[in-house]
């Protein structure tokens, strides 16, 4: 049944990955909260992002469940950046998304899967790019990361940059999450 | 609102926009027309090509006309023992590759940032150049478009050698759906969405760990394009978590190429298994969380690319691995999928989801 575009008001009945949150700064940020969530029922998302530098310099992408800033996580990195290839293990107050040393305004490309439910420490994978300005791109790299709790449902992802306004205007937050039909 | 097959786009999810089918005729460039990238804002390009040049064959991807100087890429990569980093600038964005060997295939995943405004930027992954159970490379590229005022208005797809993509080589493009237009509608009960990715798995063991588990109703023919994902928890020491076709477990049949990083140490190594390796853990109760793309239509080897992460325990992640993997029959339609342990089981909490790609 071909029609145009479909806006159901509410979710369709139907086993598939839905956008379930989105938003475009109109101002630089530190940091970026999405609430209102439940890992638990929701299990499995992604996450993809499209971070303008709002800081001029090394800073980091970082996201935090439940805003947790202890030194809860792991991570295990595997980065190019011009000719060197290296790889990097250690813990950090936030899940590792991207780290660099890049120019304000330069663009970095995130993509991140996350295993949400608890019962069992967290996993996620990400892979990222940038910073990007012009034809110059920093890095390419895979990150395996943990967070170290298995209690707690997820309500809330803080997305973060360890600069103060580091997420700049026209920063992109998009995040994906199973719908059922059942 | 009950439907039967719903053949449009709906708000929030992805849907294909363009799918090229199996090549019938062999072309040096191909073209998706008709796009507006300002409004789509994202793309996922999945690309499988079948090289018709007998000789080494590079493909690129350009946005509206532009092939000048203007594309820039950092690259990480494993070929055989091999890892590398490298960066630079070219006259598109680097897709894929093929080495010297006529009806080679290569396949690639790429997600594009398209919306103007902003340098235009790619993160794209890529199986080069697969030849029976030798797979020649496996690559990671972050890339990105020096023009930040276009519309993207189209995508050529360009092969180096005249007639160098080949029968049977296949372009799918979906795009994000979003903003207010379209139809309103109440509550969608469709009994399928066309161009969209559909669940058919989203299964966790529970009760008792489980020996195997077996993906229901797989039909490669008809849905060619697999996403496996999989959060893995141990049980007493399972070693490679497999993904075998057909229930295939021939030891030679599952080529990969592999690039991994562990604490300090980057490797690269090429091999043949018994499956492909969708996940690794190597020690009792330890995680691993693996993500897989599959090309499963026959005529050619099977294709994957994937992605994981291994013995994952704590705030220890003790790697994380890019595969680009074979299996090499290209005559039997994949009607199974089996996801088995090297040894042990998997325990319960593991959790496997399997989205099809409904063309």
């Amino acid at each position: 049944m071909k029609t145009g575009k479909l806006y159901p008001l509410v979710s369709p009945v139907f086993d598939t990955w839905q956008k379930l949150y989105e938003t475009t700064l109109v101002a630089a940020a530190t940091s970026h909260t999405i609430s209102g969530l439940d890992g638990d029922t929701d299990e499995t998302w992604l996450l993809d992002m499209r971070i303008v530098q709002g800081y001029n310099g090394s800073t980091y992408f970082g996201l935090r469940p439940n805003n947790d800033s202890g030194a809860n996580y792991g991570y295990q990195r595997l980065r190019g950046g011009s000719t060197t290839i290296a790889a990097v293990r250690g813990t950090l107050s936030s899940l590792l998304l991207s780290s660099n040393g890049g120019a304000l305004g330069a663009v970095v490309h995130i993509q991140c899967v996350i295993h949400a439910k608890s019962g069992f420490v967290r996993t996620a994978v990400s892979i990222d790019g940038g910073p990007a300005v012009t034809t110059t791109v920093d890095y390419a790299s895979l990150i395996g990361l943990s967070w170290n709790n298995s209690a707690d449902n997820i309500t809330s992802l803080v997305v973060l940059a360890t600069e103060a306004e580091g997420l700049g205007i026209g920063s992109r937050i998009s995040l994906y999450k199973k719908i059922r039909s059942s | 609102m009950r439907t039967g097959i719903i053949d449009s786009p709906i708000n929030d999810l992805w849907h294909v926009v363009h799918d090229s089918g199996e090549l019938a005729a062999a072309v040096q460039n191909y073209v998706i027309s008709g796009l507006n990238g300002d409004d789509d804002e994202e793309y996922e390009l999945i690309s499988r090509v079948v090289n018709n040049y007998d000789g080494v064959a590079g493909y690129k991807l350009f946005f509206n006309s532009d092939q000048g100087s203007n594309y820039g890429y950092q690259e990480i990569e494993g070929s055989n023992t091999t890892a590398q980093a490298v960066q630079g600038t070219h006259t598109g964005v680097y897709l894929l590759y093929s080495a010297a060997a006529l009806g080679a295939i290569s396949m690639d995943r790429a997600n594009i940032q398209a919306k103007s405004g902003k340098v235009r930027t790619v993160l794209n992954q890529t199986l080069q150049s697969v030849v029976t159970t030798t797979v020649n490379a496996i690559e990671r590229w972050a890339q990105s478009w020096n023009n930040t005022a276009d519309n993207i208005t189209s995508m050529t797809i360009a092969s180096t050698q005249a007639g160098g993509i080949g029968i049977g080589s296949r372009f799918i493009l979906l795009r994000k759906v979003h903003g207010t237009g379209g139809m309103r509608t109440g509550l969608l009960t469709p009994n399928s969405i066309k161009g969209t990715w559909q669940r058919v798995v989203d299964y966790t063991v529970a009760g008792a760990a489980i020996t195997s588990y077996q993906i229901p109703n797989v039909a490669g023919n008809t849905y060619p394009i697999y996403r496996v994902r999989i959060r893995g928890v141990d049980k007493d020491t399972v070693g490679a978590w497999l993904l075998r076709l057909n229930n295939d477990s021939g030891a030679t049949k599952y080529g990969y190429q592999s690039l991994s990083g562990e604490n300090s140490t980057v490797a690269a190594g090429r091999g043949t298994n018994s499956g492909l390796i969708l996940g690794y853990t190597g020690t009792n109760t330890n995680l691993t969380l693996g993500e897989m793309l599959l090309y499963l239509k026959s005529g050619f080897p099977r294709t994957a690319i994937h992605t994981l992460s291994y013995d994952v325990t704590g705030t220890l992640v003790s790697g994380v691995i890019l595969y680009g993997g074979v299996y090499n029959d290209t005559t039997n339609e994949i009607t199974t999928i089996d996801i088995v342990p090297t040894a042990d089981k998997f325990d319960i909490g593991t959790h496997i989801e399997v989205d099809r790609l409904i063309l």
